[in-house]
């Protein structure tokens, strides 16, 4: 039999949090810890159709929050679809109609963020899939843990727009709120991750806990929350990939959230199929394996609404990225923003237009990208 | 246990040249809605 697949996406969760948490540290001494994963779009919609057809938005045609439908399923093929080829039972739970791609889900649940105890609902499903594999079936398992966002949803976008200065000026209190949001996501990896490895997956699975963007806690005026902005606090996630055959490694090059699927793909042993359009992402095996391979540019997009109560049907800001360098195209102004990550991690040192060589070297690499392109070595 | 089960039987995306149903512009309104995104 193949390996089973789980992911369990935490929505939502930021980088610096995992890296002050126990459990999440407690994981990164046994498996493989990747920290500087860039999502395509800092928000769940875009991020995720990335993530399962390990191509940009720009490409498949799910950019926005209004572009669900229009995810080019003729010809981007999704890693629901790969396993399910393969005999895999597939199954998702997630918090609304919009946030994954369907093609290839043999069930496609949603749950109610309110209500539901996502724990108990998801080791029901763990337990449902034990009697899959009971029957020589493997499985793929994707569980979106949405109970940071509906914290948000309830006590920030609900309450404040872009540009409150109540909230804007009490950073104390937002890091409070992310903080307790923040530790009921560690009780629920922990609490699946027990019941994963009473079940027996961590030797028949891979497992890959991730998150699909950040959220702000009050960086920068114009961004509540996410989805507005290209800068790290969203853009930068991490991933947790738990292969009981591979050794522990910390990977801290930079790379993409759309090199998740292939991967995966790779790990079990299915080729990408040709039949389709050519994807973006690459397979981190070699990495994993600790192998060295040359980082690749990450392309992200997201819509500012500006002073609008409605994010844009396209993206107007973008912005590629190495793990040194960040430069930022803002479209509904023309202007650009250029940083120094290594230097100004906070972003708020803008480089552009200082005569630095890298602005037109990212630039006409951005101008690729964003018109759906591939750049050459 | 809460919530919604949907069997998928059918592609669910449109082709590209085609306009959005009145449909699932309503589910796209109603949803973001929801999620508290307008």
């Amino acid at each position: 039999m193949k390996k089973n697949v789980i992911i369990l996406m935490i929505d939502g969760a930021r980088l610096d949090y995992t890296l002050k948490s126990s459990i999440f540290n407690s994981l990164k001494q046994r498996y493989v810890f990747l920290s500087q994963p860039i999502t395509y779009g800092p928000h769940t919609i875009a991020a995720m159709h990335a993530v399962f057809s390990g191509t940009y938005g720009t490409r498949t045609g799910t950019n926005s929050y209004w572009s669900t439908y229009r995810f080019k399923k003729d010809k981007f093929k999704t890693i629901s679809q790969y396993l399910h080829d393969e005999n895999y039972y597939t199954m998702a739970d997630v918090v609304n109609e919009l946030v994954i791609p369907k093609q290839g889900l043999d069930e496609f649940l949603i749950h109610d963020e309110m209500k539901d105890d996502l724990t108990q609902r998801h080791k029901s499903f763990l337990e449902q899939m034990k009697s899959k594999n009971d029957q020589d079936q493997n499985f793929f398992l994707y569980l979106q843990y949405s109970n940071i966002h509906t914290g948000i949803m309830n006590e920030v976008l609900k309450v404040y727009n872009n540009f409150s200065k109540e909230y804007f000026e009490d950073r104390e209190k937002n890091e409070q709120r992310y903080a307790s949001l923040f530790k009921n996501a560690e009780k629920y990896v922990s609490e699946m991750l027990q019941k994963i490895n009473e079940l027996g997956f961590l030797e028949n699975s891979i497992i890959l806990v991730m998150s699909d963007h950040g959220i702000s806690v009050g960086e920068k005026v114009g961004e509540r929350a996410y989805g507005a902005f290209c800068y790290d606090y969203t853009l930068r996630t991490f991933a947790y990939f738990l292969m009981q055959d591979i050794s522990p490694i910390e990977i801290s090059q930079q790379v993409r959230t759309v090199d998740f699927m292939p991967t995966i793909l790779d790990y079990v042993e299915i080729p990408i199929d040709k039949n389709y359009e050519s994807i973006d992402g690459e397979s981190l095996m070699p990495l994993i394996k600790g192998e060295k391979i040359p980082e690749k540019i990450a392309y992200s997009e997201a819509g500012n609404p500006l002073q609008d109560t409605r994010p844009p049907k396209e993206p107007n800001t973008k912005s590629v990225r190495t793990s040194r360098w960040k430069l930022i195209l803002n479209e509904y102004d023309d202007t650009r923003e250029l940083y120094d990550l290594f230097n100004n991690p906070s972003e708020n040192e803008n480089l552009s237009g200082t005569g630095l060589e890298i602005e037109d070297i990212l630039f006409k690499k951005l101008e690729i990208l964003k018109a759906g392109g591939k750049l050459t070595k | 246990m809460e919530g919604i089960l949907e069997k998928l039987t059918k592609n669910v995306t449109i082709d590209e040249s085609e306009k959005l149903t009145e449909d699932q512009e309503k589910i796209i309104e109603t949803q973001l809605k929801e999620m508290g995104y307008i």
